[in-house]
């Protein structure tokens, strides 16, 4: 920011990096000149640095991250680096960026100076809203103090990039595909019953775990057929009492390893409402309908 | 004031035991925050100077555990001044000063009835008083 065309800063700048000397040997991966937020990758002997300038740290919710303290001396060369330099806070702004939209290109509300946000407070949309550094601005000052004792000390030289950062680059970020969702985990369990129950006993199991469809299995666990709540509407208007009558016999199936896509088409293609799930020995292991994945999609 | 938290374990909770204590010592006592179920919870409350040992010996006779004092430790070994926890404080007990130090008020503070800056600290050096 206080060298915003990065004209001292490039491959080969040598840096304060975690309480040692490093170096900058590049741009880092999310490095995004063109909106202003410039990264770099580093390279330093973790083995001379000190605790308190490095440290592992954790974001809930988030994961672990390392807190690195580095320190980049900016030679004023000339008048246009001393007045880039000498950007007051008031002069530099960032956007606010509304993390609590769960995409990777967010909106943002605004702008904010960095003066605004070291007062601790901002205003979003009328709001008042208090606002954390998240990096430490003292820590920052004692880098910048111990990086000035160790110039005037000769302990530190400064260096010219061999190569400055590039300037015209710009970070996409990486689009989130989303990837295939198996039946397993939406499966839901059956309701089931077996082939010499009553027709009357198989209506009920309906109205009580409200389903749509009921699943038939043998003793042994493995599909046999499936009843709907149209078969037993259908039986009940042609006076039919007998359940085996009425069942299907010719049921399609999805293993728990396919796709909601495959299952979707399957039912599509033979115009029904549900598939048990079974394993590969036809054990029934649970149903998925299309009220379920609708709903999943629905969520999306 | 002096700030107290009340902890309230096993049948004691079904009794009305704060209203007893104001009706029985007649001092008024400011409830700053509570959580508190069947199986027992806390309240965090604000005693008068004057009468908070008569208070305090009252809670203790009817079987409520009294903590006076701190209410979270913060480990400035750990700590960074990275300023996290600043913006979540919702009664301002935590500031940062001029020089960009963080400060925490421990008479603000509520303890382990919010824990709110305890998940936000990415060094994990505020731990609740328990």
């Amino acid at each position: 920011m206080k060298d915003p065309d990065y004209e001292t800063i490039g491959v080969g700048t040598r840096i304060f990096l975690g309480g040692a000397q490093g170096y900058v040997i590049g741009e880092g991966t999310q490095h995004d000149p063109k909106s202003g937020f410039g990264t770099i990758m580093v390279r330093g002997d973790a083995k001379k640095m000190s605790p308190e300038f490095i440290r592992g740290a954790a974001f809930t919710k988030y994961g672990t991250t390392l807190y690195v303290g580095i320190g980049i001396p900016i030679p004023i060369l000339n008048e246009r680096l001393a007045a880039k330099a000498a950007l007051k806070d008031e002069e530099i702004f960032t956007d606010i960026v509304d993390y609590g939209v769960p995409r990777r290109d967010r909106p943002k509300l605004g702008k904010v100076s960095y003066k605004e946000l070291k007062s601790g407070k901002i205003t979003i949309k009328g709001r008042d809203v208090k606002v954390s550094p998240l990096s430490s601005i003292r820590k920052a000052r004692v880098i910048a103090e111990t990086l000035k004792r160790w110039i005037e000390e000769g302990k530190f030289f400064l260096t010219a990039p061999v190569e400055r950062l590039p300037r015209d680059t710009v970070f996409k970020p990486m689009k989130q595909i989303e990837g295939p969702v198996f039946l397993r985990s939406i499966v839901r369990p059956a309701v089931t019953c077996s082939e010499d129950e009553d027709l009357e006993d198989v209506a009920s199991k309906l109205i009580e775990n409200s389903v749509n469809h009921i699943v038939v299995t043998g003793p042994d666990g493995k599909l046999t057929g499936i009843v709907t709540s149209w078969d037993i509407t259908k039986a009940v208007a042609q006076g039919i009492t007998d359940l085996r009558k009425v069942i299907t016999r010719k049921v399609f199936t999805a293993l728990p390893d396919e796709t909601v896509d495959v299952a979707s088409r399957r039912m599509a293609q033979h115009g029904i409402s549900a598939l048990p799930i079974v394993d590969s020995d036809g054990r029934v292991l649970g149903i998925v309908t299309s009220e379920d994945i609708a709903k999943l999609l629905g969520r999306r | 004031m002096v700030r107290v938290l009340l902890k309230f374990r096993g049948k004691i909770v079904t009794q009305p035991v704060t209203s007893q204590v104001i009706l029985e010592q007649r001092v008024p006592i400011n409830i700053l925050a509570a959580s508190i179920d069947q199986s027992g919870g806390e309240i965090l409350a604000e005693i008068p100077d004057q009468s908070a040992q008569k208070v305090i010996e009252s809670f203790k006779a009817k079987g409520v555990e009294v903590k006076v004092g701190e209410l979270i430790v913060v480990d400035k070994e750990r700590c960074v001044d990275c300023g996290a926890c600043y913006s979540l404080c919702p009664v301002n007990a935590i500031t940062i000063d001029e020089e960009y130090k963080v400060n925490f008020d421990g008479n603000k503070c509520l303890g382990s009835t919010c824990g709110l800056c305890v998940d936000a600290c990415p060094f994990r050096a505020i731990t609740l008083v328990r």
